[in-house]
């Protein structure tokens, strides 16, 4: 067997020593960044890069790539806990996790995330091992057109995000559309909205949206409940097990999740984790059978997005090592080490360095077993935050929010940008603006006037480029059915409809 | 008399002391600042040389890549930064040379605020073709390009970028009509030619290495005045009837302008030392660069140089930002 032959290669390499010494040190910083608000595993991916030139070059492909799914486990523990997300991915984990954690469920939401990482990355993984390379050739076959449908799909079917008034949720996509426009246009290199500031060439960072519209504005909202510190008491082994109810609504999500995660994460260019996680909790919402239930603490809404997200994080090596196409700056990153050591990405990887390819891969299956132990005993640690007073602990995640954009690019910008826009957000959020649609509007905005744009370069113009193209019409044909379902589904039962939003109002 | 002697003394006592902060140099940490993310072209031949001087200084050498704002921020923080030697700069022909003719408000002079020292690197850029294209040389891409005008489309990393204004070059000295698709970076625009959704591009051969093992990608020619001895079945496009085309995605390293002489002697004499050893050459063919040891002022005029020739490529493509 073939396979079984690379499993034993991978094995040999990965556990040496020395590998698996490399793993436990990346898997560990990756999960501490992860915690830690705003400081991403980019930034700590770029600064141990260099101290990696002198290892070989699969140890520190395994260290680099253990704190980049590492910093994946870590992400949602603030997310959680605090409304506070660690990396930019993990800004849905609030969604439910934050209602959860207000319920008295930290513990268990904590739990269940960890479950569905570990379940996510480890179905990503046994993809990998089986169809790297048939995987990678899907990313040659998506051009500009195919990818713009995809988005539209996306769009449609975040729709349901949205846990208010309709008609604010939607505003608040515009909204994140309209920032995602600022700096420069790939199409025509035209800055727009910076000023004539060099730090918005670039854009506004997601980091400093996600830290403004979650972390800061929560802090500025919870300053009236000074009294009521502590909200969980019981820190008991039992209390931090999820139900087994909370379990069996969890398999399907989960499964699902995973198998978003890894499309997502396979195609170059889609956004990477972000995409993957929002995508699976609007799928979630969709199918669910209690979908009013979302946003107010839902197990389905923190399980799937977090398979989602640590499967995407594993599968976006497929097409780096493969093809030699990083879908993200962090992916790019792992693309210069490899260079560094004089190893061309691409096809070829596989076939010449078989050790360093499937000693990596195994490497993320032992990381991932690393980090499961690692995680469960420390639930109860991280549970303890929320009994640290309010006058203590806020002042805290401003300051870990300011240090964590900083290390971003080292920009003083940034930070002010943060301050500026959590203090409108805050405004906003308050006459009910949504932080989670302005976000999406934010991710997809861009990739979707991109990709469109550059859909009609190539066909001069001509609109049917997205109805010629199968993949392409496919995804378009599925986002009008989804809206007609959606119509058709408001149509027939109205008054359904009337008492959710009455709740939810 | 008794004044001239004063003089010499004084110039003696200040070539001293020169001499003695030349020697001095460096007494603490060197900063090399990047305009572009670790693992980049720049950033990597910024770290090989990097690290062979703290070697040979025996002070650390820290390369910063500080990204962002089209390199404005990098440049303007080398430009503004004391000119003592301790902060140096790694960059290319984006940020020294195209720039000013791409944007209309740069914020920092390329030929005024730096001094150039030496040329580290070059890494080719070569034109390249989807595998199912009709053509197989420069020449009969040429011929096709001519016969079908407006067919064909070239995917580049970005507006402005060399990607772009290499292939706008070759249009002009050809009398070409090719659609510019841009990308988001090198590696996104190499996948669209894969991919077959742009016909053809002007790429790094280092980072088109992994498609042309796979045949989905041909190169058709070297954007280069000679051919690389790492490849040298690869025709040079002027070989190929294209005059005049040739550029390289080079790294160099600057100083701020102000940078004592004796200081940037020091520096270069060091520099060059270490990319004239077989090391050098061994580390950056490993890394998919050639190393080019350069004097500075023969960099200096090959700036010169490159800049009257950009302006031209730039103004007539009609090639802007903002």
């Amino acid at each position: 067997m073939d396979v079984l032959a690379n499993i034993q290669l991978g094995l040999l390499t990965a556990a040496t020593l020395e590998n698996l010494a490399y793993c436990f040190v990346g898997v560990t910083v990756g999960m501490i960044v992860g915690v830690l608000p705003g400081i991403g595993h980019l930034a700590a991916i770029s600064l141990l890069m260099p101290l990696t030139f002198h290892v070989p070059a699969t140890a520190s492909l395994v260290l680099l790539a253990g704190i980049y799914y590492g910093a994946q486990y870590g992400g949602s523990i603030a997310s959680i806990l605090l409304n506070l997300p660690g990396t930019a991915s993990s800004a849905v984990a609030c969604l439910d996790g934050y209602p959860m954690a207000q319920k008295g469920r930290a513990g268990a939401a904590l739990m269940i995330t960890t479950i569905a990482s570990f379940f996510g990355s480890c179905l990503s993984i046994v993809v990998l091992i089986l169809m790297a390379p048939p995987l990678a050739q899907l990313a040659l076959a998506f051009h500009s057109a195919d990818y713009f449908s995809m988005m539209v799909l996306g769009l449609v079917a975040a729709g349901s995000i949205s846990q208010g008034k309709p008609l604010m949720g939607l505003a608040s996509v515009i909204l994140g559309l309209a920032i995602g426009l600022v700096g420069i246009d790939v199409n025509t290199g035209s800055m727009r909205f910076t000023f004539g500031t060099p730090e918005l060439f670039e854009g506004v960072s997601i980091i400093v949206i996600a830290m403004a519209l979650f972390g800061v504005v929560e802090v500025i909202s919870s300053i009236g409940r000074t009294g009521e510190g502590a909200k969980v008491h019981d820190v008991s082994f039992r209390s931090l097990m999820p139900t087994r109810n909370e379990l069996s609504r969890s398999w399907w999500p989960m499964l699902r999740g995973s198998g978003i995660g890894v499309g997502v994460g396979v195609l170059p260019g889609t956004g990477g984790g972000s995409m993957a996680s929002f995508m699976a909790y609007a799928v979630e919402k969709r199918v669910s059978r209690t979908p009013e239930e979302f946003g107010k603490g839902s197990i389905a809404g923190v399980s799937a997005p977090e398979a989602a997200n640590n499967s995407a994080a594993q599968s976006a090596f497929i097409p780096t090592l493969t093809l030699g196409i990083p879908g993200d700056a962090i992916m790019a990153l792992m693309l210069g080490a490899l260079l560094i050591h004089g190893i061309q990405p691409g096809p070829r990887v596989v076939t010449e360095s078989p050790e360093l390819f499937w000693g990596l891969v195994v490497s993320f299956l032992i990381g991932n077993f690393f980090l499961l132990i690692l995680n469960i005993p420390l639930i109860r640690v991280w549970v303890r935050i929320l009994q640290i007073p309010y006058k203590v602990l806020f002042p805290s995640i401003i300051l870990l929010i300011a240090v964590g954009v900083y290390s971003v690019n080292r920009s003083t910008f940034d930070v002010m940008l943060v301050a500026g826009l959590a203090f409108v957000g805050f405004l906003m959020i308050r006459i009910g603006f949504e932080a989670a649609p302005l976000l999406l509007g934010y991710i997809l905005g861009p990739l979707l006037e991109e990709n469109m744009r550059r859909a009609l370069l190539v066909s001069r113009g001509d609109f049917m480029i997205f109805l010629e193209r199968p993949i392409s019409a496919v995804f378009l044909f599925f986002a009008l059915a989804m809206l007609a379902w959606v119509v058709f589904s408001s149509l027939r039962t109205p008054k359904l409809n009337e008492t959710s939003s009455a709740e939810s109002g | 008399m008794k004044h001239v002697a004063a003089v010499a003394l004084c110039a003696l006592m200040t070539s001293a002391a020169g001499l003695a902060h030349a020697q001095e140099y460096p007494d603490r940490t060197v900063t090399i600042i990047v305009p572009y993310a670790a693992g980049g072209i720049a950033d990597i031949a910024a770290r090989t040389l990097g690290e062979a001087l703290s070697e040979k200084w025996d002070q650390e050498v820290i390369v910063d890549n500080r990204t962002g704002g089209a390199g404005f921020v990098a440049a303007t923080a080398v430009a503004n930064a004391d000119p003592d030697g301790y902060t140096l700069f790694v960059s290319d022909m984006g940020v020294n040379v195209i720039n000013p003719y791409l944007f209309e408000d740069v914020p920092y002079d390329p030929a005024e605020d730096f001094r150039p020292i030496t040329m580290i690197s070059d890494t080719p850029l070569v034109l390249v073709a989807n595998s199912e294209t009709p053509f197989d040389t420069a020449a009969e891409y040429v011929e096709y390009a001519k016969t079908n005008p407006g067919e064909l489309s070239f995917g580049s990393a970005g507006i402005g970028s060399l990607n772009h204004i290499v292939p706008e070059w070759i249009n002009a000295e050809m009398g070409l009509d090719t659609a510019h698709i841009p990308y988001r970076g090198g590696a996104p625009a190499a996948t669209a030619i894969a991919s077959g959704e742009a016909e053809v591009g002007v790429l790094a051969l280092s980072s088109v290495g992994p498609f042309v093992d796979s045949g989905e990608l041909k190169i058709l020619g070297l954007a280069r005045e000679e051919r690389v001895e790492s490849h040298p079945d690869i025709p040079t496009l002027i070989e190929s009837g294209i005059p005049n085309v040739a550029a390289g995605q080079w790294a160099a390293l600057f100083a701020p302008a102000e940078v004592p002489d004796e200081i940037v002697e020091k520096i270069a004499a060091d520099s060059l030392e270490f990319l004239n050893s077989e090391e050098a050459r061994e580390t950056f063919g490993e890394r998919g660069a050639i190393v080019v040891p350069m004097e500075s002022d023969e960099l200096g005029a090959m700036l010169d140089n490159l800049r009257e020739q950009f302006s031209t490529i730039i103004v007539d493509a009609n090639i802007r930002a903002n």
